[in-house]
């Protein structure tokens, strides 16, 4: 039987490998001869002549095809090696954040020292790429790695890499395609160039990871059974990081950030069969460049909203329902998560609380009344308090109720799932509502309030829909996290073809995306704060499932609750509190993720303490957020979610890393 | 010339009686404005109009609004302005401008009519508005008999296909104007005809690969100049051997010409008619 299963297995492989190869070879067959017509012949593609469409297809066909080979094989490899090096299956340049880290030092410099960019792409996208990875890596050492830790951190930097992203394009409004180009993947080829960059540096680095497959392959035993063995185990992991790192930086560089192939390529070979780590990083690099071969090729067939959907943005949405389709069939593994050392409880928990209040409180009245002008700082009085707070007040209020709402659908999440990663982000359900709004601007010219709320609010509910049984099915934090960014990479895919089409209303959707409390109305104010108020009361009424839900099923029934409805009743009540933060501040909610970790940082740990003290913690954090980008670049308004990010991102990750596991 | 007139017509203007005062968050609303001698309180992003707007050029003591897309609402109360433009694209923010002023919406895109009507009744619509209806008369006038006078010196040349657009900096692509855009209105008034054969946006642009410039071979090329990125497109061109064999490539087919704003109104319709048929009658004559 297990042996009938091998041989199948075995078969399995390469039989795959010939179906895709066989798709993508049959598409690029059409490509070639709609572009030469039915004469075509080789002798017309080996010497070109003046005759353009063999030139076309000799400048622009042929080195697309050989492009997408090498950077898909090269994003495949760099994915297995992370996988292997971190132990971690969703590790890929992608979700460390190395790929973000390459693209924005090259937007970074295309705007800053555009110069710099005809001499040193390649070096801006190394020390992008290798940035993001030293930090990664420096953050999650004390953690030995862990899993969790490692995706946690990674994502964390790739919100903050985005958000630094988004700003620069908010402030560069002009040149906004351009940076799109390199995060949206395009492999339109214009010349061999790109061929003849990637290649050598490629093989190098294959090469490279073929000599270290032997030792690594010990790295599959714990760290101190390959101890043991006396490998320097150390070592090994970081040269396969860090050529990891380069070939992804390398695919940047060439073609922009190409999601998701990293990701499937490795799972893919795991799932069909390659066991080894030799098979495994040689399957996945052939799963790597077949995929984004056939998935270039089927954009090339596909128009999408009269123009090529940018092929990055492609193996994203066709990539992230196949993933989870894989998943599915795999059984539901659990990851040990490696809780942080109990912190110390704090002495006097209602003191702290009181002074979150205050804080709270005083942070509202100062983010109103003190601010920038056309005339310098002032504080507000008499009759242009009359003329402005009506404009700041609401934006203040709606700041300080988004804020709460994420922090506690975080902390909701965070004690359901047992899992320190969930946030409102994770759960999928800002994306959902993001998704929903960019949708109806991709199918409606005109867009008002009313169509806009209903749009995030139906994507919010598909996203819930979506999640729900995902939450419910026993013990996935793993899946819960998938499923929310398998839909945020369909989200950002959606958005940046919208971005790069050169419509000018794709300014409006960055910024509300950014998460800006621009357009609330005092009604939309009161309304947010009233929905705050209800969530806080709603958290409270569940606080003590919340106190036992970490300890799982068997515990809850066991004190009379059925589990079920626990479950649903408080990932419901996460969902709302996400769904409405998201249409007032944007999917950018770092609050979520921060507030909660903080309010435990500072010593409140039990429920009842954690909920309030998230809800104040996480409005203060909002409104702070939101005064900066009002004021920081007046006249110009950079969006409180972002503001968020950018704020928050670096002190969460100084937290994570110092905490030991 | 045009330039003259243009100026001129901004002097007479600015002489008459004052009229109310406005803001225009939407830029081609400000252009008409000024165009007609009434300087607005407020722009959006004047550091970039007066890179893309030069003419007529915004007072220095014009309030700043920031973004385009978020106007800064507490400059504007704080500037009480008595009457506020927008573009259509902005139309979701009317309810805030309203709050501030009573708030008037120039629509410029808005197929299927045709953007450079739609920009000489935007001007019309404004003037109306600010008891100005004989400025915009005159204006208009102006610009036509411009168009006309334009029209004329092209006259005697074979109807050239043209192509106007910006290049990409991956030089691979380049983004060219079309049906739905005043640019592609422009040409056909000036006697050219545009030779896109891709189906533009909404918005009268499309993003075109080098390779289906081979399907125009007798096309001529402007394209704007936006200085450094502009720079950049050329030298990634240069590198390509597909760009180089394509017919559009030979020598006396492209040219750069200083930037227009294209969802601008009738004066950037004005300049960019100015600037194109200069490019046009610059350039070698075909045979016909």
């Amino acid at each position: 039987m297990a042996d009938r299963l091998r041989a199948k297995r075995v078969v399995a492989l390469p039989a795959v490998a010939a179906a895709l190869a066989a798709a993508a070879l049959g598409l690029t067959a059409l490509t070639a001869r709609a572009t030469l017509g039915p004469d075509l012949s080789w002798s017309s593609f080996a010497d070109p002549g003046s005759d353009i469409h063999a030139l076309v297809l000799r400048e622009m066909a042929a080195p697309r095809v050989v492009v997408s080979l090498l950077v898909g094989a090269a994003l495949g490899l760099s994915g297995a090696l992370l996988q292997h090096a971190l132990r971690n299956p969703l590790a890929d340049a992608t979700t460390l954040g190395v790929s973000s880290g390459a693209y924005l030092a090259l937007a970074a410099a295309s705007l800053f020292a555009p110069d710099l960019l005809d001499r040193g792409q390649e070096a801006a996208a190394l020390a992008g790429g290798g940035a993001a990875t030293l930090s990664v890596v420096a953050l999650t050492r004390r953690h030995g790695f862990a899993p969790t830790a490692v995706i946690l951190v990674g994502l964390t930097l790739n919100l903050l890499l985005g958000g630094v992203g988004a700003a620069l394009t908010i402030f560069h409004h002009d040149t906004l395609t351009t940076l799109f180009v390199w995060q949206t993947g395009s492999l339109v080829q214009n010349g061999w160039s790109s061929v003849e960059y990637l290649a050598p540096r490629l093989a190098l680095c294959g090469a490279a990871a073929a000599l270290l497959a032997r030792p690594l392959s010990v790295l599959a035993l714990d760290d101190r059974q390959s101890s043991a063995v006396g490998l320097p185990v150390g070592v090994m992991r970081g040269l396969a990081v860090a050529i990891a790192a380069a070939l992804a930086a390398f695919s940047v560089s060439a073609a922009g950030v190409i999601g998701f192939v990293g990701l499937a390529a490795p799972q893919i070979a795991r799932l069909l069969g390659a066991r080894k780590l030799r098979q495994r990083l040689s399957w996945a690099t052939t799963f790597g460049a077949l995929l984004l071969w056939l998935t270039d090729q089927c954009v090339q067939r596909v128009a999408f909203f009269h123009a090529e959907l940018p092929t990055g943005s492609a193996t994203a949405l066709f990539g992230a329902p196949m993933l989870l389709l894989a998943l599915r069939s795999r059984p539901a593994g659990r990851e040990p998560l490696r809780p942080g050392a109990p912190q110390p409880r704090a002495q006097r928990p209602f003191l702290a609380l009181a002074m979150f209040g205050v804080l709270l409180v005083g942070a509202a009245a100062a983010a109103t009344a003190f601010g920038r002008s056309a005339s310098g700082w002032a504080w507000l009085s008499g009759a242009d308090f009359q003329l402005v707070a009506p404009w700041r007040a609401p934006r203040v209020a709606v700041a300080g109720a988004a804020g709460s709402m994420l922090a506690m659908a975080g902390l909701l999440l965070h004690r359901l799932t047992g899992n320190p990663m969930a946030s409102p982000e994770s759960l999928g359900v800002s994306s959902g509502a993001a998704l929903g709004v960019v949708l109806l601007l991709l199918a409606a010219p005109d867009f008002s309030q009313i169509a806009m709320t209903a749009a995030a609010g139906g994507g919010a509910a598909a996203a819930l829909a979506l999640v729900a049984p995902t939450a419910r099915s026993s013990g996935s934090p793993d899946r819960l996290l998938l499923t929310g960014m398998a839909l945020s990479m369909m989200f950002s895919a959606f958005a940046a073809t919208l971005l790069t089409s050169g419509d000018p209303r794709a300014a409006i959707l960055l910024s509300w995306m950014s998460g800006s409390t621009y357009r609330v109305s005092a009604s939309a104010a009161q309304l947010a704060l009233g929905v705050a108020a209800a969530g806080l009361a709603a958290s409270l009424l569940v606080w003590r499932w919340l106190e036992i839900s970490p300890l799982g099923g068997t515990t809850v029934r066991a004190v009379g609750v059925p589990m079920t409805l626990a479950r649903t009743v408080i990932l419901g009540l996460a969902a709302i509190l996400t769904a409405a933060a998201t249409l007032l501040v944007g999917p950018l909610s770092f609050v979520g993720l921060m507030a909660p970790h903080l309010t435990r940082e500072l010593g409140l740990r039990r429920p009842l303490e954690q909920t309030l003290g998230s809800a104040a913690l996480g409005g203060t954090l909002m409104m702070l957020a939101d005064w900066v980008g009002r004021n920081m670049f007046f006249p110009w308004q950079a969006p409180a979610g972002l503001m968020a990010a950018l704020l928050g991102a670096p002190v969460y990750l100084w937290l994570a890393g110092g905490r030991r596991a | 010339m045009a330039c003259l007139t243009d100026s001129a017509l901004s002097r007479r203007a600015f002489a008459a009686e004052p009229a109310i005062s406005v803001a225009a968050p939407d830029w081609a609303a400000a252009e008409s404005l000024l165009a007609m001698g009434v300087a607005p309180l407020a722009v959006t992003d004047t550091a970039v109009y007066r890179e893309w707007l030069p003419e007529p050029s915004l007072p220095l003591e014009t309030l700043d609004l920031g973004s385009r897309a978020e106007p800064n609402l507490e400059v504007l109360a704080q500037a009480r302005p008595q009457r506020i433009f927008i573009s259509n694209w902005q139309i979701s923010l009317k309810p805030q401008f309203e709050r501030i002023a009573p708030t008037q919406v120039v629509t410029l895109i808005d197929p299927p009519s045709s953007p450079l009507a739609n920009a000489c009744e935007a001007m019309r619509s404004i003037a109306r508005s600010i008891g100005r209806r004989e400025s915009a008369d005159r204006y208009l006038a102006a610009f036509r008999e411009a168009l006309t006078s334009f029209a004329a010196q092209l006259r005697g040349r074979r109807p050239e296909p043209v192509l106007v657009g910006v290049l990409h900096e991956n030089g691979r692509q380049i983004y060219l104007y079309g049906e739905g855009s005043w640019v592609h209105e422009i040409l056909l008034r000036l006697g050219l005809r545009n030779a896109l054969r891709a189906r533009p946006s909404r918005f009268g642009n499309a993003l075109v690969d080098l390779a289906e410039l081979a399907e125009t071979p007798d096309a001529r090329l402007l394209y704007l100049d936006q200085g450094e990125r502009t720079r950049r497109a050329e030298r990634a061109l240069a590198r390509s051997t597909l760009w180089r064999s394509l017919p559009i490539a030979r020598p006396g087919r492209i040219r750069t010409i200083a930037p227009f704003y294209a969802l601008g109104g009738a004066p950037s319709a004005w300049r960019c008619a100015r600037l194109i048929s200069a490019a046009v009658l610059s350039g070698p004559a075909q045979d016909g």
